[in-house]
């Protein structure tokens, strides 16, 4: 790493192109190396300032850019502000129990959530991995997903909502963990609609409902 | 409710009297008979002291590095009136092994000792656990997007600029390793972020990169949510050098345990017989302010005279505590970060092939799922593995998907024989089980000067263990074991009090 920056600079000043060849494979390496980590911090900061961003702790979990490839872990990328305000005030205050959460958000500003809420906002979703996603051919997840008008609050096409999250292409076992913590009362929604849906819900319907969600393609349009 | 609370003492009083004159004939007995006939005498039929019977010295909770060192030296000392209880199915905390066959293992907790490491470099020497050297010689290949560069680094770990480590090391110095509360410019430090810290200084690119990794493994998150404070006391502790720290060679990464870390628990529990329970969880504990403390467990309620809680303060918040704990333990163990990302991957070969290519098996990934690889083979390298810190969410949780994206790193970095793993294993404590939650505690900004200073001092009957409240090298495995030689003096010295006050 070190004779990596090094090089850059040498090849930087001799015009890198035609010297590549002559320096040799590593050095020549070493300065590919150097330009992709450029064009990756200039991405970076553009999209979200000077490096540390408080959103790389953010990031282990979530994904990069908000974007998780692990179906345990939810995605927030496109998640509306307001939403992701709420539940950063939620876990602060013990409303959302989450023991990793709870400590992390009780750590933060307003300044700083509000910072986050906006970062994860601007950030455009994707559809899952297919072969991460459990893509159900069982036709239960969307019946349920119909008759229990999920769409009235999470939008048509379950892209969130100010209100509410974006389903679409979110973490499979992360919306069957929240169904079944909705359902037993353990996270609570304000409005208590959540958890008077959910009460009504069969393991067997959560769970293909997780998976009917988990495989649709997030609208491209961020929530609004 | 109160009248029936207020009977306690009373009752406890009586009893922790009689256990007075039986535990003093008991300790005689032992000194004479040996172990073996005092536990004899213990599980038998002829129960001295049938009153008070199932009020044990010595509760322990946890089955750790930490607990079960206490547990050591409780029976070395010759009290042989406690219990460890064990949440999970096996002991070993934030160690744990996995089983490749013949023998080998892989670890997917805490693994490596280093210098000035000596509490758990003297406990594997009487547990007669070999220890061998991290192998690193080799160049590390560091992967951008498409872009691949190698090169060897002088300790084999992570490294910053000169500068920088210099004036880290520097500050380090007056910032007490286990009190950092107390440093003379601590509400300074604890006001700033490693991050904002590092940009007045200007770091380079690659210093960034470094620092990224470094923190993240050694700290549990990236700068910009860690604390000056807090990473120049854990610079402190490691003989004021982030070489050291952060180092391989001459490193805390220095050298690995034969058989795994895990088997030091392992051994330690072989010992303890029936005074170990397994599949125990501690879901409350009640009246930790009175003599005698019930544990109410999934297995029932054990009553104790002393507790010793070796778990990560994360964890502590989870039991209810009746009455309350006293505000500053409460408002500590509440705001304690449990977020550290800790899911390790194992990918087995034939053989450790990188070697022979004058690699040393580390892939550092700037963006993507690795965090950092290794070699991760056993003493022989009659086997070849790769072991990987990976970010939690940015690997899918589909083993087979998982393993394959890996598998094409490796192949990139250390050549094409990497793309056919002889075995994969994946383990994110995060989600395998509620009963870690972390593995460092990446402490923020105004925690410590704020919360610092209830990390230790007892509560009633509730001692306070875990690697967490080591005074040298807490969050490291060796701060385990000195936590629970602590905790098992201070149990030992309340028993003695007690027993002087009441007796």
């Amino acid at each position: 790493m070190r004779r990596a920056i090094v090089v850059t600079a040498i090849l930087a000043m001799f015009g890198a192109v035609a010297l590549g060849a002559l320096i040799g494979p590593d050095l020549w390496a070493g300065y590919q190396f150097m330009k992709v980590v450029d064009q990756q911090t200039t991405a970076y900061e553009a999209n979200g300032g000077a490096w540390p961003q408080l959103q790389d702790t953010c990031a282990l979990c979530h994904g990069q850019n908000g974007q998780a490839a692990n179906a345990h872990y939810p995605s927030l990328a496109g998640l509306s502000a307001s939403y992701i305000e709420n539940q950063l005030h939620a876990f602060a205050e013990g409303r959302r129990p989450n023991p990793q959460m709870q400590p992390l958000a009780k750590s933060l500003s307003d300044e700083q959530i509000r910072m986050l809420a906006a970062y994860y906002e601007r950030q455009s979703p994707a559809a899952n991995d297919p072969l991460s996603a459990n893509a159900s051919l069982d036709p239960l997840g969307q019946t349920v997903v119909e008759t229990r008008g999920c769409a009235t609050c999470h939008g048509g096409q379950f892209q969130g909502s100010p209100m509410a999250p974006r389903l679409a292409g979110q973490g499979e076992y992360y919306l069957v963990d929240q169904l079944q913590a909705f359902k037993a009362s353990v996270r609570q929604d304000p409005t208590q609609a959540m958890n008077g849906i959910a009460s009504t819900l069969s393991e067997a319907e959560i769970q293909a409902a997780a998976s009917y969600l988990a495989s649709l393609t997030p609208a491209d349009s961020p929530a609004q | 409710m109160k009248t029936e609370k207020d009977k306690q003492p009373l009752r406890a009083r009586r009893r922790l009297l009689l256990q007075a004159l039986g535990g003093g004939a008991l300790v005689g007995g032992l000194a004479l008979t040996g172990s073996a006939n005092a536990k004899a005498a213990l599980s038998g039929s002829t129960r001295p002291r049938q009153a008070d019977s199932d009020v044990l010295d010595v509760a322990i909770i946890g089955a750790g590095l930490s607990g079960l060192t206490s547990a050591r030296d409780l029976q070395r000392a010759g009290c042989e009136s406690f219990v460890v209880l064990e949440a999970r199915e096996r002991v070993g905390g934030r160690t744990y092994n996995h089983e490749l066959g013949n023998g080998v293992v892989s670890e997917a907790g805490g693994q490596w000792i280093g210098p000035g490491q000596t509490a758990i470099a003297d406990l594997a020497r009487q547990l007669e656990v070999g220890t061998f050297d991290q192998y690193y010689q080799g160049k590390t290949v560091y992967l951008a997007g498409d872009a691949r560069y190698a090169e060897a680094s002088a300790s084999g770990g992570a490294s910053v600029s000169h500068d920088i480590a210099r004036k880290l090391n520097e500050m380090a110095r007056s910032v007490p390793g286990e009190a950092p509360w107390t440093a003379p410019n601590a509400a300074e430090l604890d006001n700033i972020t490693l991050g904002e810290w590092l940009n007045q200084q200007g770091v380079t690119t690659e210093d960034k990169i470094g620092l990224n990794m470094s923190t993240t493994l050694t700290f549990g998150a990236p700068p910009a949510s860690l604390s000056l404070l807090h990473y120049l006391s854990i610079i402190n502790t490691s003989d004021c050098s982030l070489e050291q720290l952060e180092g391989i060679k001459d490193g805390a990464q220095e050298t690995r345990f034969v058989g795994g870390s895990q088997i030091l628990c392992t051994k330690m529990a072989e010992h303890l017989g029936g005074k170990l329970k397994l599949s125990c969880p501690v879901r409350e504990i009640v009246g930790w302010d009175q003599d005698v403390v019930e544990l109410h467990t999934d297995q029932g309620i054990i009553r104790a005279r002393q507790i010793i809680a070796a778990l990560n303060p994360a964890l502590c918040n989870q039991i209810r505590f009746t009455p309350a704990l006293p505000s500053g333990r409460a408002g500590l163990q509440d705001r304690w970060p449990a977020h550290a990302p800790m899911r390790k991957t194992v990918h087995v070969y034939a053989r450790p092939f990188w070697r022979d290519q004058g690699m040393n098996g580390q892939v550092v990934q700037t963006q993507g799922p690795i965090i950092w690889s290794y070699d991760n083979s056993p003493p022989d390298g009659s086997v070849g593995i790769i072991s990987a810190f990976i970010k939690p969410g940015q690997l899918s949780h589909n083993p087979a998907e998982a393993e394959r994206v890996l598998s094409d790193l490796y192949a990139r970095a250390l050549g094409e024989e990497a793309r056919h793993p002889t075995q994969f294993h994946d383990h994110d404590w995060g989600k395998v089980d509620p009963w870690s939650l972390t593995c460092i505690h990446p402490i923020p900004p105004g925690f410590w000067t704020q919360w610092g200073e209830f990390l230790r001092p007892a509560a009633g009957r509730l001692i306070w263990s875990g690697t967490e409240t080591a005074d040298i090298w807490p969050g490291a495995m060796d701060g385990a074991v000195r936590s629970g030689h602590r905790a098992a003096f201070q149990a030992l010295q309340a028993l003695t009090e007690n027993r002087r006050t009441t007796g």
